[in-house]
């Protein structure tokens, strides 16, 4: 784990923001470098804000009011075309086939996970990403 | 084009066909007439060349018979004998026995011209002064100087022919001309038109020889004739009648009229005839013209119903067949019409049943979607408990206990939304009055227990009496979820956070508006509020996304329209929806 990688877990919900915060927290990860939004336009003012200069990890969530997942994914690659620290990990209660696909469409996006999350697989795919 | 010109009555319009059909069956028909109409005209020129040569016919028997009761006397000379002169006597039995006046009605007399040479007068004139004593005495006039005298020795009757008697016949051309040529050719001959002596009337009238040339015994011979004096117009008359006559008849010898039927003189006359013939004939030498008019007689037998009936029937014939093709085209335009509407309609509830199908198959989606998430949610929680539980970790049981509550409590509230949903449209209500003011406050309770929040003030600009048609529950939804709402977005510090509800009705439709000075509805999202699960705000009030679409869904069951204004003043929702005349006025 690198100290740099940073995560942004963006929920509506607020018991989902709990969970998903504390597996990140039980796999280790600095709580200081946990970070929460309750919808998309607080996850880009983090990201653009505070978040600018850090690699960070988003975990996704789809249905959010303001601004869904959707919507800040294509504001997102609009406005930082070219930004590599940010990869996004869809968190979603949704087994859409379409909305799956709609979320690959996105290049930032390189995971799609259902909840609840599995904390091994969740834990393995973290560490490959925060290594590569 | 449009649905409502597709719909709309089109002009009746006749096919080609049926065109083509009435112009066959009126050319027929014409034809039909005009064939009926040549055959009947043909008919009636029969009729009248029939009745012309019966006029012609009936004269020329008169003439024949005539002729044969010359010869008769003519015979009776014969009979007598060259030696034996003809006496008066005789001449009056012969008379009597051919019966002159019944069996040949229409000769004047009967009578015996005797050919005199110059030289024989006197022995003559003793003869027949002594046959009529009662003459002064009888004379034979005019005196004319001619090569031979026609002199009128007997005429029966001699009542009313004695100025004839003694008469010379040679005195005047016409006479002369045609005892002349008797005489010679042996022949009947008659004269040109003459007046006779004893007509009083002086009328056209002829003389009718019979010549006659008897021989004695040294060869020498005694000539005459025996005559018949016409008065034409007897003649024509007695020959035919007038009774039942559908011509009119004149007759000319050349240029000379002997008997004219003119307007003034004969009943039936018409001025204008519609046939007429003129025929000459030879008769005995002569030759008259006849001319021939169809008279009133013929113009009243001569009305052709026939041809007309068959036009007027073929022409009736015709409208009606018209009439019919008109009516079967506007029946089978009303048909088509009809199917047309049928279909329109079939097709406009094919569309909203698919609409509200499409609807369905996404609230289900959607509703089932929605609802798993949060148990998913709930079930990480417990995991939670019992891993801390299991490592001995306690500081996290209660919150998340907390966090399992809430989200249960909000499960219990999205779905008993859905359940009033559904059973609003599972067991649609009738729309009834309702008093309006006393319901929005009921509601307005309600929504304040609900969210355990009584800051905000309910202005009700409502009369007391003031009614609105509109199905119970429906109505209690509606003005529950729109209440919550102004009482769940309140803006916070507002110093005197309020919502005022106003309605209004005309004969057709009421408005109701519900305003609050809440936080309002951020622009770019305004246009999907009322769409399922949707959330405008993100702030913890725990909403489900339904309670909009619920307004929706129950305002455009009964009919009406909802629509939303707002800024960072406040919110407007306006509701308009049908009311039904008769149950407001029952009031």
């Amino acid at each position: 784990m690198t100290a740099s990688s940073h995560f942004l877990v963006v929920d509506d919900n607020e018991a989902d923001r709990f969970l998903n915060s504390r597996i990140l927290r039980k796999l280790g990860i600095d709580p200081d470098c946990i970070h929460v939004a309750c919808d998309g336009a607080e996850a880009l003012n983090l990201l653009e804000g505070p978040l600018s200069d850090f690699n960070t990890i988003v975990l996704l969530d789809i249905n959010m009011p303001i601004m869904n997942g959707f919507e800040f994914l294509t504001r997102w690659e609009s406005r930082n075309a070219g930004r590599q620290g940010v990869k996004v990990l869809m968190v979603t209660s949704s087994q859409d086939d379409m909305d799956q696909e709609r979320a690959n469409a996105f290049t930032s996006v390189v995971g799609y996970l259902t909840k609840p999350l599995d904390r091994e697989y969740f834990g393995t795919l973290i560490s490959s990403l925060t290594q590569s | 084009m449009t649905e409502g010109e597709q719909l709309g009555a089109p002009p009746v319009r006749l096919h080609l066909v049926h065109w083509l059909v009435l112009a066959a069956s009126l050319g027929l028909t014409l034809l039909a007439w005009y064939i009926s109409k040549m055959q009947f005209e043909d008919r009636l020129q029969a009729r009248f060349r029939h009745d012309a040569d019966q006029v012609v016919n009936l004269l020329s028997e008169r003439m024949q018979k005539y002729e044969g009761s010359l010869w008769a006397g003519v015979g009776m000379l014969h009979a007598l004998g060259f030696d034996r002169q003809v006496t008066r006597k005789d001449w009056i039995a012969f008379s009597d026995a051919i019966d002159l006046p019944n069996r040949f009605p229409g000769v004047n007399g009967i009578g015996l011209i005797e050919d005199i040479e110059p030289g024989d007068l006197q022995d003559y004139t003793q003869r027949m002064i002594a046959e009529y004593p009662e003459l002064d005495p009888f004379t034979v006039h005019p005196v004319v100087d001619h090569r031979r005298h026609y002199i009128i020795s007997y005429i029966e009757p001699f009542a009313k022919n004695r100025e004839a008697v003694g008469l010379d016949t040679a005195f005047e051309t016409n006479r002369r001309t045609a005892s002349e040529r008797a005489r010679e050719l042996g022949t009947a001959q008659i004269t040109g038109p003459i007046t006779l002596v004893q007509d009083a009337e002086q009328t056209p009238g002829f003389l009718f020889f019979a010549p006659y040339e008897l021989t004695g015994p040294e060869g020498q011979t005694r000539n005459g004739k025996v005559y018949a004096a016409f008065v034409v117009k007897d003649l024509m008359e007695g020959a035919l009648a007038f009774q039942n006559r559908r011509v009119t008849v004149s007759a000319r010898d050349g240029e000379t009229y002997l008997y004219e039927e003119t307007l003034g003189n004969t009943p039936g006359f018409d001025p204008k005839p519609i046939f007429t013939h003129e025929v000459t004939i030879p008769l005995y030498g002569r030759e008259w013209t006849f001319d021939i008019r169809s008279n009133l007689v013929f113009r009243d037998s001569a009305n052709a119903y026939g041809p007309t009936i068959v036009l007027i029937g073929g022409l009736t014939v015709e409208l009606m067949l018209l009439g019919i093709f008109l009516l079967l085209v506007s029946s089978n335009a009303r048909a088509h019409r009809y199917a047309r509407r049928m279909t329109v309609n079939l097709q406009e509830s094919q569309r909203q049943l698919q609409r509200r199908n499409d609807e369905l198959i996404q609230f289900n989606y959607r509703v089932s979607h929605d609802l798993v998430g949060p148990l998913k949610t709930i079930q990480g929680l417990t995991d939670c408990i019992r891993s801390d539980i299991a490592e001995n970790d306690m500081s996290e049981v209660e919150p998340s206990i907390d966090r399992i509550d809430n989200m249960v409590q909000q499960q219990i509230s999205i779905i008993s939304s859905i359940f009033d949903l559904c059973e609003a449209d599972l067991r649609p209500q009738e729309s009834a009055p309702i008093l309006l003011g006393p319901l929005v406050r009921e509601m307005f309770n309600r929504a304040q227990n609900s969210q355990q929040d009584r800051s905000v003030r309910l202005d009700l600009d409502i009369p007391e009496d003031f009614t609105v048609s509109a199905p119970q529950g429906r109505m209690e939804q509606i003005l529950f979820n729109l209440l919550t709402n102004a009482i769940k977005f309140r803006r916070p510090g507002e110093k005197y956070p309020e919502v005022q509800v106003s309605a209004q009705r005309t004969t057709h439709t009421a408005l109701l508006q519900v305003r609050d000075n809440g936080i309002g509805i951020p622009e770019p999202t305004r246009d999907r509020i009322f769409d399922l699960f949707f959330r405008a705000h993100s702030t913890g009030t725990g909403g489900a996304g339904l309670g909009t679409y619920i307004v929706r869904r129950n305002i455009e069951n009964m009919g009406g329209t909802v629509e939303v204004h707002s800024d960072d003043r406040g919110t407007l929702f306006m509701l308009r929806w049908p009311q039904k005349i008769a149950e407001t006025e029952g009031l």
